[in-house]
């Protein structure tokens, strides 16, 4: 598992073997480097929000629009900001664009916005924006932070919608509650008890657990 | 990124925290109306929610205020802001909210009682800070259903209702509380019952507008 504090270190090296294609940077962020998964950075919206799946969606389209919009600023103006002020810089950036989305969500989607509470806010502090801006937006063009905001915001939206389909169903009995109506579309048999661990955070500490270790069957990393 | 040194770091910093706050006043003004009349629609729907007035939920902002100004009229008693289903036979129903502490926070909701001022006939919760899943649940349906029907008064004549323990509820104003949430139920029930007394003296005292000359 990596440590959070080097991972910005370890990203910038990783990308530097990659022959600087496009494509490569973008893919990266979504399995090789899932954010998540990998690099175990985001988690803490990660289990806050996945109770419904409608919430995750959400969630993942605030943080991928916060990560574009930062990666693509912080990259304009990676000549012009001064090295010791650096981090100040980034989070007003970042702040910028988590105060539009929360705004945005509080005029046009009111009903969401009080779903998912304080999370849209806490966009700020999660590590995927903050890394993915000073380890990656701050070295690189416009075009490929782009790419790899993209990349990572998908990353991101793919371990939240996994994380709270089965929490979700396993909860509540039905899915996209909050989407498709305010009680969304029943599975699970009328006799089915909710299980109430699964809508609690333990539930999500475990369904992270069980995704990490069937994604890691899948396609084991190397551990560094 | 250049070293340019420190008069050039502090007026770049404070040049770009300009921009970007006149940027999100901008912003903020510009969808400041939006948000405010999506409150207010968002307290109106609990109101008639929780007054069983018939409409559609589903329905449009318009749909909404109309349905509201057509059905409730709300007033200051005493301290309390009371909202009465008007209806051409009269009220049907008033309501009132209730807030107080809960275990983590404050807890908002609105109670609503039949025109015998005896029965409840809907409770909600709109805002409350409780843990998730637990204490949480008190803004659940299958919480607040339980009130619908019970009484405001127990069996000794004094008004209050109870929370009891899960599965204990026996008389007109005990409803079950939940497992697990014992100090949110404690909380919720002295809330309800301090807004209960505030609305019964409110109600008998006499109203401002007197409809007899004195």
């Amino acid at each position: 598992m990596r440590d959070s504090a080097i991972t910005a270190a370890d990203a910038t090296e990783a990308e530097a073997l990659f022959s600087p294609k496009n494509k490569r940077i973008a893919k990266s962020g979504v399995w090789k480097e899932n954010p998540i998964f990998c690099q175990i950075l985001g988690i803490c919206s990660a289990l806050a929000v996945t109770g419904r799946v409608s919430n995750a969606i959400v969630m993942s389209a605030a943080l991928i629009f916060v990560v574009m919009g930062s990666n693509v600023i912080v990259s304009l103006l990676r000549s012009y900001i001064p090295r010791r002020t650096r981090m100040i810089v980034e989070v007003t950036i970042i702040s910028t664009f988590v105060i539009m989305v929360d705004q945005l969500l509080r005029a046009y989607w009111y009903d969401m916005s009080k779903e998912l509470g304080p999370y849209v806010g806490l966009i700020i502090t999660n590590c995927i924006v903050m890394g993915r801006a000073e380890g990656f937006a701050l070295m690189n063009k416009p075009w490929p932070s782009l790419l790899d905001a993209v990349g990572n915001g998908l990353g991101y939206a793919f371990v939240l919608i996994a994380i709270a389909i089965p929490r979700e169903i396993f909860g509540t009995g039905s899915i996209l509650a909050g989407m498709v109506g305010e009680e969304g579309i029943r599975v699970m048999p009328q006799a089915y008890i909710n299980n109430q661990i699964m809508v609690l955070a333990p539930g999500a500490f475990i369904m992270l657990g069980v995704l990490l270790w069937i994604l890691r069957t899948i396609s084991p990393q190397e551990e560094e | 990124m250049q070293s340019r040194g420190n008069a050039y770091a502090v007026i770049f910093t404070t040049l770009l925290s300009l921009v970007c706050a006149l940027l999100l006043t901008g912003f903020k003004v510009a969808l400041a109306e939006r948000q405010e009349r999506n409150k207010r629609i968002d307290k109106m729907k609990n109101v008639l929610g929780v007054l069983k007035v018939d409409y559609d939920p589903a329905a449009g902002a318009e749909a909404i205020e109309a349905a509201y100004t057509a059905n409730v009229v709300s007033e200051k008693r005493g301290p309390l802001e009371v909202y009465t289903y008007k209806s051409a036979s009269g009220p049907q129903a008033y309501a009132f909210g209730v807030e107080g502490m809960g275990l983590w926070d404050k807890v908002f909701g609105l109670l609503a009682v039949e025109p015998d001022l005896k029965t409840i006939r809907g409770v909600r919760f709109y805002a409350q800070q409780e843990t998730p899943g637990l204490g949480g649940r008190i803004s659940e349906h299958g919480f607040t259903q339980q009130f619908e029907g019970k009484s405001i008064y127990g069996s000794s004549g004094k008004p209050g209702i109870r929370i009891t323990k899960p599965g204990k509820a026996s008389a007109a104003n005990e409803v079950d509380g939940i497992t697990g949430a014992t100090l949110t139920c404690d909380g919720v029930q002295k809330l309800m019952n301090k807004d209960i007394e505030a609305f019964l003296a409110a109600m008998k005292a006499p109203q401002t507008k007197c409809a007899t000359p004195p």
